[in-house]
């Protein structure tokens, strides 16, 4: 692991933070995460949160997806 | 081509399928069922123009070849089971082309399948607003020959050109996005099978693929107990594999200037989704949309009910005194009109959520009530279904379509029969005057109007208990997270939500009609008949004379007391009286049933009123009932605990014949309704013994 790199958890990111998807940690829907196109490599950022703190939006791609901290939090990424 | 060739509609959910299957078939297309499942099949027929008959079925929507849940599954197996009836001769796939990345995941699968296949793109309107540049030739070749074609459904441009293409069999893609055959040879050699995808998905699936011959499924369980092939890790690499290649080929055949639209959406939502405006917004949007269900409903389901009451009365001046005609007025017609007085409800409620649905704002709902709504169980799609609870449940309970997890689409559809609906507000009324003076509190608030909101949150938040409550029996292992996805903002299609406000009331009609005559003929048999010594003795002390108004009302008054329904209220008056119930509320209670406005009606015909609508005298008549002892029947406690009763209670025939349609059994309606009604018992139970 180089230092100068970041890892966090997809929902540990601040509003506009740009990260790069490292790993799974729940590999029941990892599969069902990368059907949505977050698959290792990709992309995302963080575009808002609810009002109410939760779920979380994020833009993948060019596509604007939703998911709560609680399954967001099962996707390894290196902040950007 | 041969002339009853079967064509698959395959792609994403919302990438514009039934869009584009509306646009094909026109109105000649059936809903049916998929076997075992309650899963809409919509299928149809339509012709090309060298008279060829194509036979059309638009698959549930799929993100991949692994399905998670029902849906997802009867895709699946429809594509990969040659037995199966809708065993495609060719695949259409369609996908949205404003988000193509994602979408080229399950056409690359698909096209991995090796059917004949022609590709359509819908949305390119968004596409060139956007600045984008699709190389339609070049990402043809990409793709291995197949013909990509794109379209605009909502004009119907390109339809045409899609179906002089179905003329001939279209080409099979010349590549293949997926060879893995060092990792896969035993699969190969066990299937027999040389396709390296259809290999990797019978390795992750084979056991629950019961259309495989069972010496290969047995040969395969053999295998797997010492095989070393992780059907899991493999997938995971198939899928990124594909990636990359999606990666290339979009590189090569996309040039993308700038986002206009995705930029005009994230500016859309900083308003829509802001943590004040946002929930102003909400709350006037379903506010007023609520409210506009309701009224606008009110014209046409007052113009039904008066055109069946003018039938009614033709024929019955018309038609000779006999128990057949009474059985035809009061028993199939009253029921054919309580089955048609649901439409206006179902079509406007459906037009107000297709508005949402295709605008893109209803995911937008989705998010914003999603806290409020996990905190018992659900998530914030089921919002829609619980506010719509609040016209009616009928259209209510269709709208849970929607959610997509089955256990929370249970747990919404089994509690939302507790939002106060629009039948329970006559009842409220009566019911609220006879309890609370018509005063003003403070000079502004009237305390009737007061008692009647707190009657509907007082449904709202029972129903979000009883959801909570259930969420903590119903144990499953479904294991789904909540992913929503928000739509680009667009201009919603007339076309659309005319097909589903139609769809939705002719499915009602046809699969929850016969229910509700039934039951409406049997509480009309209820009401109208009697032991024969009874009735003898009625006939014999009102003969065939002609009846002053009043002699009328008696008549009316005993031949009630004295039916089935008038002993079924004195039999099971020992049950009710520990909430204050004498048996002429139980007649009420199972009329009731037929929808809970009869209450009043068969209030007006206990007491003699020959005018259900003026409330007000019958309130007074009401309030001077007196039991035999001298006391007043409608204490207030009794008649808070009728009120209480009301506002939970499942008496709704229709509610039941529609969960049962949903759901595909009684199991369900029969749960909902011992479950509803129970409670309903336990509340008004313990009402009356505290304030009586």
């Amino acid at each position: 692991m180089s230092s100068n790199k970041t890892y966090l958890t997809l929902d540990q990111l601040k509003v506009h933070q740009r990260c790069r998807v490292h790993n799974f940690l729940d590999t029941y829907n990892q599969n069902k995460f990368m059907e949505m196109g977050i698959v290792f490599g990709c992309e995302i950022e963080l575009l808002r949160r609810a009002p109410m703190g939760d779920p979380l939006v994020f833009q993948i791609d060019t596509y604007l997806l939703s998911l709560r901290a609680e399954d967001a939090c099962n996707i390894v990424v290196i902040l950007l | 081509m041969i002339p009853t060739s079967k064509i698959a509609l395959v792609g994403n959910p919302n990438s514009g399928k039934s869009t584009l299957f509306n646009q094909l078939t026109g109105l000649n297309q059936k809903i049916g069922n998929y076997a075992g499942v309650t899963i809409d099949k919509h299928s149809g027929i339509f012709k090309l123009e060298n008279k060829a008959t194509i036979h059309i079925v638009d698959l549930p929507g799929m993100y991949s070849m692994y399905p998670r849940g029902n849906d997802e599954r009867i895709a699946y197996d429809t594509l990969m089971d040659e037995q199966n009836e809708d065993y495609p001769d060719v695949v259409v796939l369609v996908l949205d082309a404003s988000n193509i990345k994602r979408q080229m995941l399950l056409c690359t699968q698909v096209l991995d399948l090796k059917f004949p296949t022609i590709i359509v793109l819908t949305m390119m309107d968004f596409v060139k607003q956007n600045g984008t540049f699709i190389d339609i030739k070049s990402l043809q070749q990409s793709l291995g020959n197949v013909p990509v074609l794109p379209i605009n459904a909502k004009t119907g441009e390109g339809i045409s050109q899609l179906k002089l293409w179905l003329e001939k069999p279209p080409p099979v893609s010349e590549l293949s996005f997926y060879t893995n055959e060092k990792a896969l040879l035993p699969i190969q050699e066990i299937m027999e099978c040389e396709n390296d995808f259809k290999n990797l998905l019978y390795l992750s699936r084979y056991a629950t693929m019961s259309y495989i011959p069972a010496y290969k499924r047995i040969k395969m369980t053999e295998y797997m107990q010492h095989g070393e092939l992780k059907a899991g890790a493999l997938q995971v690499q198939e899928i990124n594999d594909r990636y990359k290649e999606i990666d290339l080929i979009l590189e090569k055949n996309i040039r993308k200037t700038k986002d206009l639209i995705l930029e005009q959406t994230k500016r859309i939502d900083s308003f829509l989704l802001h943590k004040i405006w946002g929930y102003v917004l909400l709350i006037l949007v379903l506010f007023l949309g609520f409210q506009a269900v309701f009224s606008l409903a009110t014209y046409p389901m007052d113009a039904i009910e008066s055109l069946f009451s003018t039938i009614s009365l033709y024929l019955s001046n018309h038609l000779p005194e006999a128990w057949w005609s009474d059985l035809l007025i009061n028993g199939l017609i009253a029921g054919l009109g309580g089955v048609v007085v649901f439409i206006p409800q179902i079509a406007i409620l459906f037009c107000f959520i297709g508005l949402l649905e295709e605008s893109g704002y209803m995911s937008r709902i989705s998010l914003l009530t999603d806290m409020l709504l996990r905190k018992v169980g659900v998530s914030g799609k089921s919002i829609i279904p619980i506010m719509s609870g609040m016209a009616c449940a009928v259209p209510a309970i269709l709208a849970c379509r929607n959610i997509e997890n089955r256990k929370e689409r249970i747990m919404t559809m089994l509690a939302l029969p507790l939002m106060s609906c629009s039948a329970r507000l006559p009842v409220y009324a009566l019911l609220t005057a006879m309890l609370v003076p018509n005063i003003k509190l403070w000079g502004i608030f009237n305390l009737p109007g007061l008692v009647m909101l707190g009657l509907y949150l007082f449904g709202f938040f029972m129903t979000l208990a009883v959801i909570y409550f259930i969420n903590i029996f119903l144990k499953t292992e479904d294991k789904n997270m909540f992913m929503l996805e928000l739509p680009l903002y667009r201009v919603p299609t007339w076309k659309n939500i005319l097909h589903t406000m139609y769809q939705k009331s002719y499915v009602f009609v046809r699969d929850a009609g016969k229910i509700i005559i039934v039951i409406s003929m049997i509480l009309w048999a209820l009401t109208t008949y009697g032991p024969s010594e009874s009735r003898k003795a009625l006939h014999a002390k009102y003969d065939n004379r002609t009846l002053t108004e009043a002699e009328q009302s008696d008549y009316n008054k005993e031949k009630l007391e004295q039916s089935y329904a008038g002993i079924f209220g004195k039999t099971f008056e020992p049950v009710i009286k520990p909430l204050g119930f004498d048996w002429k509320i139980g007649i009420a209670l199972l009329t009731s049933f037929a929808a809970r406005e009869v209450f009043v009606g068969t209030m007006a015909t206990i007491y003699k009123q020959r005018d259900a609508e003026d409330t007000s005298t019958l309130k007074e008549v009401m309030q001077a009932e007196k039991k035999s002892d001298g006391t007043p029947v409608y204490t207030k406690a009794t008649i808070f605990s009728l009120l209480m009763f009301y506002a939970i209670a499942l008496q709704c025939m229709s509610t039941l014949a529609v969960t049962k349609r949903e759901m595909g059994s009684w199991k369900y309606a029969l749960l909902q309704f011992s479950m509803i009604t129970g409670l309903a018992y336990i509340i008004s139970f313990i009402v009356y013994q505290l304030f009586k």
